[in-house]
C-alpha cells in the first residue's frame, strides 16, 4: 500500500510549492555566470579585434571564470544552499505545518530524502545549465579547449560538493531549531565556529604568549573545519597541488555525510512539539550557550584591555566575566524570548562564567606553559633556526599551502636541522634564561621524534645568536638548508643579478651558462664559514624566480619573487673568475682615489645635540685614506659595531656606488678624526 | 479499532495525558468530550501518529500507529486550524491528497465541493474559516480512510454546513467502513451525532461510554418529599452525582436506571415526582463536577 505513494510525485508536489526558490536560483545562476561572462567577454573581444587586448588575456579570464577559484560561484552555491536548507524544512518550525505533515501516511525518512533530493535539483539543474551555457560562451567566441572543458566540468562537480555541505549544515540548523530565526543564526554558527574558536584561541596566544609565532597556514587551514567554506579555501589549494584534488573531495565528502547524517538522525527523534519553540532539542540548549558563549567572552575580554585607558589586564578580566553574563542572557533570550527568563538556567550560566574566566586565567598568567616550553633534548629530532637577518631575505618553498612564501613558518618548515645543538642551546636560554643586554627575536621550530612540531619565539642576546650561527655555518647541512639556490628546482635562466661596491649589473647568460654558474656558486657556497659571512662578502647575488604549475588542468598559478643577498665571499674564487670571464665583472677590484671624484661623509655621531656633519672630500689623499678605512658590508645586519656615518662615493665616470660602507667603530679616517 | 493502552504525554512538566486506556470500535461515531486543556488534540495527535507517546501504545487495528505509514493510511486527520499550501486552490489540495491517500476519491470529493458552492480555481487563503473548515472536512471525508479524527471541526460551520457534514458522516457510514472520532467542546453537535463518548478530563478520561448507555444509566429527576427524613435517605440510598433543592423542590441528578430511580423515590412516598430528559451537556457537568471541576466556581 505505502509504495502507491511515488517519490517522483511528492517531488514533484514541492517543486510546485518551492517554485519561487527555483525561480530565484536560476536567475541567480543564469545572470552570475554566462551572463555576466558573455557581456565581459563581448566587450573583450572587441578590445582584441580593435588591437588593445591580447587574445591571451581574455583565454586567461575566460579560463578563471570556469575553473576553480571562482568566487562568484561560491558565493552562489552557499546562498542557494542556506535557502534550499530552511526552506525546505521550516515547516517543522510550524506546529501547524507540522500538524498536517506527519499526520500523513509518509515515513519520516522518506519525507526528508523527498525534500532533500528536491533542493538538490532545485539548485543542480540551474548551475549545470548555467555552466553548459558558459561553455557555449567560449566555444562561439573560440575560447573552447578540452582542458577548458575539463577545468569546467572538475569545477561543476566541486561545485555541487560544497553545495551539498552546505546544504547540509542548512538542514541542520534547521532541525535543531524551531524557529527561523535561530535557524539562520545556527547555519552561521555552524558554518564559522571552529574556524572562529581557533582563530580565537590563535589571538589569544599572540596576546599574551610572548614566544607566539602566528601562523597564517594554520589560521587558513581552520577553514577546512567549516563545512561551508572549506571548499572554497580547498579550491584555493586545488590550484597548486594535484594531491588537494583527492583530499579536497574527501574533506567535503565527510562534511556532506556528516552534517546530513546527524540532520537526518535528529531529523527522526525530533519530536513534533518542539515546533516554535526556539531550539528543538532542550538539552542542547545549556551546551550551546557554553559553547558560545565562552569564546566570545575571551573577544569581549580582550576588546576590553584594548579600550581600557591603561590596557591593563584587569580590564580584560572584567570585559571577560561581565561579557560572559551578558552574552549567555542573550542567548537565554533568543531561546524564550522572554526577558523573565535571561538568568533560567543558573548552571550553564555559571560554567560560562567559570569557564571564560578559567581560560582567561590560563592564557594570562600561561598556566599551560607555553612561553618557558622546552622538550627535553632527547625528544627532539630536528630543529631549525630562522634569523630574519640572515634568512630573512629567501623563500622557501616553491608554493607552500596556506603559508605565505616569505614566512617565518616557511623557513622554519624547510630548514631543519639534524645537527641542532647550537639551537637547542639558544633555545633553551630563550625559553629559561632572563636575557638582558642587547637583545632581538629569533625564531626555531621544533620537530619531535613522536612527529610533534613546535616553534618558538625567543627574545635573545645578540652575542649568543652570533655564536650559534657560527657554530651552525661550521655544520656542512646548514648552509644546504638556508639557502634556497641549492634546493629550489627553478627557472633562473637569464635573470641572475649581481651587487657589488660598484652597483647592480644583470648577468645576460645562456640556459647553459646559468646552469654552470650555479653549479659552481652551489659548491662554493656549501663550503661558507662565519668568519666568510662575516667579513668578507664582496658581492651578492639575487635570483628571480618563476614558479609555474601546471597549465590546463586546475587552472595554472604563476608565483614570481626575487631573492636578494646571497653572499659572494672572497674565497669563492671560481665563482669570482667566472663572472669575471663571462660578464665582465671584477668583484676583486679595489676602489682606489683613481676610480673616484669624491665622497660625501655625513656625520651622525653628534645628531643627539641636534649636530650632523657633512663633509666632502675631494684630495686624492684623504679619498685614499677614507677608502682604506672604509668597509663594504653588503649583508650587514649589526653584529659589529660601526660609526654613525654615512658614506657616499661619486665615481669618476659618474655612477654612485650602492651604499653597505661603513667605518668600524674606531676605525674612522683622518679626516673625521680630526673633527 | 483503535486501542489506548495506558498512554502518557507529557510537555516539559505539563501533563497532558494521564494513562488513557479507551477503545474505539469500528464503525461507531466517537465524540471525544472535555474541558479545556484536558488533552483531546494530543490524544488525537498521537491516534494519528503526529506525536509520540511517552508510555503507552496507540493501536490502529492492532499496530502502532508512530512512524507506521501502513497503520497511518487507515487514518486521516484534520487539525483544528487547517493547512493549505501557500496560494493553494481547492484543485491544488486535491491534487495532493490524491498522491498521499491512494483511495482518495475524486470524483465524490468534486461532487461534494459543488454541492457545498465552492470554487475549485479559487485560492483558498480568500476563503472564511467556514469555507476553509469545509475544504478541510471534505478532502477529510473523501480520503477513503477508514478512521477521521476531527478536532474542533465543527467550529466555525454554520448550522446548515454543521447539518449538511453529519449527513455525509451518516452516508459514509452506512457505504464503507469509516469511523469517525470528534473532539469537540460543542456538546449539544455531539450528541446528535454520536454512538459513543469519551469525557477526558486534566489529561485522564473520566468515562468512556456508549451515549445512550449513559443517558439509560444517569437520570434528572425532580421530586417534592415532605418529609426531610426520608428525603435524606433518598439521598443516601440514590449513586447521586448532583442535587439542588430550592423550596421544596429537590432536583436530583443520579446514576441508575430510571426504573430504580423512580422505584427509590416512590418509596419516600413524593407529593411529586417527575423524570426530566438529560442533555449530554448536563451529563458532563454533572461528571466533571464529581471530579472537581465545578462550573459554578468559574462564574464570576
Amino acid at each position: 500500500m505505502t509504495s502507491k505513494i511515488s517519490f517522483c510525485r511528492l517531488l514533484k508536489e514541492d517543486f510546485k510549492r518551492r517554485s519561487w526558490l527555483i525561480a530565484l536560483v536560476s536567475l541567480a545562476c543564469f545572470i552570475l555566470l554566462p551572463i555576466v561572462l558573455l557581456l565581459s567577454i563581448d566587450g573583450m573581444m572587441d578590445s582584441v579585434r580593435d588591437g588593445y587586448t591580447e587574445f591571451s588575456y581574455v583565454q586567461e579570464y575566460y579560463m578563471d571564470a570556469v575553473r576553480m577559484g571562482n568566487g562568484v560561484g561560491g558565493v552562489l552555491a552557499f546562498g542557494a544552499a542556506v535557502l534550499a536548507g530552511i526552506s525546505g524544512y521550516s515547516y517543522l518550525h510550524s506546529k501547524v505545518k507540522v500538524d498536517f505533515f506527519h499526520s500523513l501516511p509518509i515515513s519520516r525518512k522518506k519525507y526528508f530524502f523527498v525534500q532533500y533530493v528536491s533542493g538538490v535539483i532545485i539548485f543542480v539543474v540551474p548551475f549545470i545549465v548555467s555552466m553548459l551555457l558558459c561553455l557555449l560562451v567560449g566555444a562561439v567566441n573560440g575560447l573552447l579547449t578540452g582542458g577548458v572543458v575539463l577545468m569546467a566540468v572538475r569545477m561543476t562537480s566541486f561545485r555541487i560538493l560544497e553545495y551539498l555541505a552546505g546544504y547540509g549544515t542548512a538542514i541542520l540548523a534547521t532541525v535543531m531549531t524551531g524557529k527561523t530565526l535561530t535557524a539562520i543564526l545556527g547555519t552561521a554558527v555552524f558554518t564559522v565556529y571552529i574556524p572562529a574558536v581557533l582563530l580565537v584561541w590563535a589571538g589569544m596566544k599572540s596576546v599574551f604568549f610572548k614566544t607566539y609565532i602566528s601562523n597564517t597556514a594554520a589560521e587558513k587551514i581552520s577553514m577546512l573545519f567549516s563545512p561551508s567554506f572549506s571548499g572554497y579555501y580547498i579550491e584555493e589549494l586545488m590550484k597548486a597541488k594535484e594531491k588537494w584534488l583527492v583530499i579536497g573531495v574527501g574533506i567535503q565528502i565527510f562534511w556532506i555525510a556528516l552534517m546530513t547524517g546527524i540532520a537526518l538522525w535528529l531529523y527522526c527523534v525530533r519530536k513534533t512539539e518542539a515546533a516554535d519553540h526556539s531550539m528543538a532539542f532542550p538539552k542542547s540548549e545549556g551546551v550551546i550557550k557554553v559553547l558560545l558563549a565562552v569564546p566570545m567572552s575571551l573577544v569581549a575580554g580582550l576588546a576590553s584591555r584594548m579600550i581600557g585607558v591603561d590596557g591593563g589586564m584587569h580590564w580584560f578580566f572584567f570585559g571577560t566575566v561581565c561579557a560572559s553574563v551578558i552574552l549567555s542572557s542573550v542567548i537565554e533570550f533568543i531561546y524564550h524570548l522572554n526577558m523573565r527568563e535571561l538568568f533560567k538556567n543558573k548552571v550553564s550560566l555559571m560554567l560560562s562564567v567559570a569557564l571564560s574566566l578559567g581560560a582567561a586565567l590560563v592564557f594570562r598568567y600561561d598556566i599551560m606553559g607555553y612561553d618557558t616550553y622546552l622538550p627535553a633534548r632527547e625528544d627532539v629530532a630536528q630543529m631549525a633556526f630562522y634569523d630574519e637577518r640572515l634568512n630573512g631575505n629567501f623563500y622557501y618553498r616553491p608554493f607552500v599551502e596556506g603559508y605565505d612564501l616569505y614566512s617565518v613558518n616557511a623557513a622554519l618548515d624547510s630548514t631543519l636541522l639534524d645537527n641542532f645543538a647550537p639551537v637547542y642551546e639558544l633555545a633553551r636560554k630563550g625559553a629559561r634564561e632572563e636575557n638582558t643586554g642587547e637583545c632581538r627575536s629569533i625564531s626555531v621550530e621544533y620537530k619531535l621524534r613522536n612527529g610533534k612540531r613546535e616553534r618558538r619565539n625567543y627574545i635573545v642576546a645578540e652575542k649568543d645568536i652570533q655564536e650559534t650561527i657560527k657554530a651552525l655555518f661550521e655544520t656542512p647541512e646548514f648552509a644546504e638548508k638556508i639557502y634556497p639556490v641549492f634546493w629550489r628546482d627553478a627557472n633562473l635562466e637569464g635573470d641572475i643579478n649581481i651587487s657589488s661596491l660598484f652597483g647592480n649589473v644583470e648577468l645576460k647568460l645562456s640556459e647553459k651558462e646559468c646552469q654552470e654558474f650555479l653549479d659552481i656558486y652551489r659548491e662554493e657556497l656549501r663550503h661558507i664559514s662565519y668568519e666568510d659571512y662575516q667579513n668578507h662578502v664582496i658581492g651578492t647575488i639575487g635570483f628571480s624566480v618563476v614558479i609555474e604549475e601546471e597549465r590546463g588542468r586546475y587552472g595554472f598559478s604563476t608565483t614570481s619573487f626575487r631573492e636578494e643577498g646571497y653572499p659572494i665571499c672572497s674565497s669563492f674564487q671560481q665563482t669570482i673568475a667566472f663572472l669575471r670571464e663571462k660578464a665582465g665583472i671584477d668583484l676583486e677590484h679595489r676602489l682606489t682615489e683613481k676610480d673616484v671624484e669624491r665622497i660625501v661623509l655625513t656625520d651622525y655621531r653628534s645628531e643627539g645635540e641636534g649636530e650632523t656633519t657633512t663633509t666632502t672630500v675631494n684630495d686624492a689623499e684623504e679619498i685614499q685614506n677614507v677608502l682604506d678605512c672604509m668597509e663594504y658590508l653588503p649583508l650587514y645586519s649589526g653584529w659589529m659595531s660601526v660609526e654613525e656615518v654615512n658614506i657616499e662615493i661619486v665615481l669618476k665616470s659618474g655612477e654612485i656606488p650602492s651604499g653597505n660602507l661603513y667605518f668600524l667603530k674606531g676605525k674612522l679616517p683622518d679626516i673625521l678624526e680630526e673633527q | 479499532m483503535i486501542e489506548i493502552n495506558g498512554v502518557n504525554k507529557s510537555f516539559g512538566s505539563l501533563k497532558a495525558l494521564d494513562n488513557i486506556i479507551a477503545t474505539i470500535q469500528e464503525g461507531s461515531i466517537f465524540g471525544l468530550v472535555g474541558t479545556n486543556g484536558a488533552g483531546k488534540s494530543t490524544l488525537l495527535r498521537i491516534l494519528c501518529g503526529v506525536l509520540k507517546a511517552d508510555t503507552g501504545t496507540a493501536l490502529i487495528d492492532g499496530e502502532d500507529v508512530y512512524e507506521n505509514p501502513h497503520a497511518k493510511e487507515k487514518v486521516c486527520f484534520l487539525s483544528d486550524t487547517a493547512y493549505f499550501f501557500p496560494n493553494a486552490t481547492i484543485r491544488t489540495m486535491q491534487n495532493y491528497y490524491e498522491i498521499v491517500y491512494p483511495n482518495f476519491n475524486s470524483e465524490r470529493f468534486e461532487e461534494l465541493v459543488e454541492k457545498f458552492g465552492l470554487d475549485r480555481n479559487r485560492k483558498i487563503n480568500s476563503f472564511s474559516k467556514g469555507m476553509k473548515k469545509q475544504v478541510s472536512v471534505l478532502l477529510g471525508i473523501c480520503t477513503g480512510t477508514k478512521y477521521l479524527l476531527c478536532d474542533e471541526t465543527f467550529d466555525g460551520l454554520d448550522p446548515v454546513m454543521r447539518q449538511a457534514v453529519k449527513s455525509i458522516f451518516a452516508m459514509e457510514l452506512m457505504n464503507r467502513q469509516f469511523t469517525p472520532v470528534i473532539a469537540s467542546h460543542s456538546l449539544r453537535e455531539l450528541e446528535d451525532i454520536c454512538d459513543h463518548v469519551g469525557l477526558l478530563y486534566k489529561g485522564g478520561i473520566l468515562l468512556s461510554k456508549d451515549l445512550e448507555d449513559m443517558k439509560f444509566h444517569i437520570h434528572k429527576v425532580q421530586c417534592v418529599i415532605q418529609d426531610p427524613v426520608k428525603e435524606e435517605e433518598l439521598l443516601t440510598e440514590l449513586h447521586v452525582l448532583q442535587h439542588d433543592k430550592r423550596g421544596s423542590l429537590l432536583t436530583v441528578v443520579a446514576r441508575g436506571t430510571k426504573q430504580e430511580i423512580l422505584m427509590s423515590i416512590e418509596d419516600k412516598h413524593p407529593i411529586f415526582s417527575e423524570v426530566l430528559p438529560l442533555t449530554l451537556e448536563e451529563i458532563f457537568i454533572s461528571e466533571t463536577e464529581v471530579a472537581g471541576y465545578d462550573i459554578k466556581n468559574l462564574i464570576l
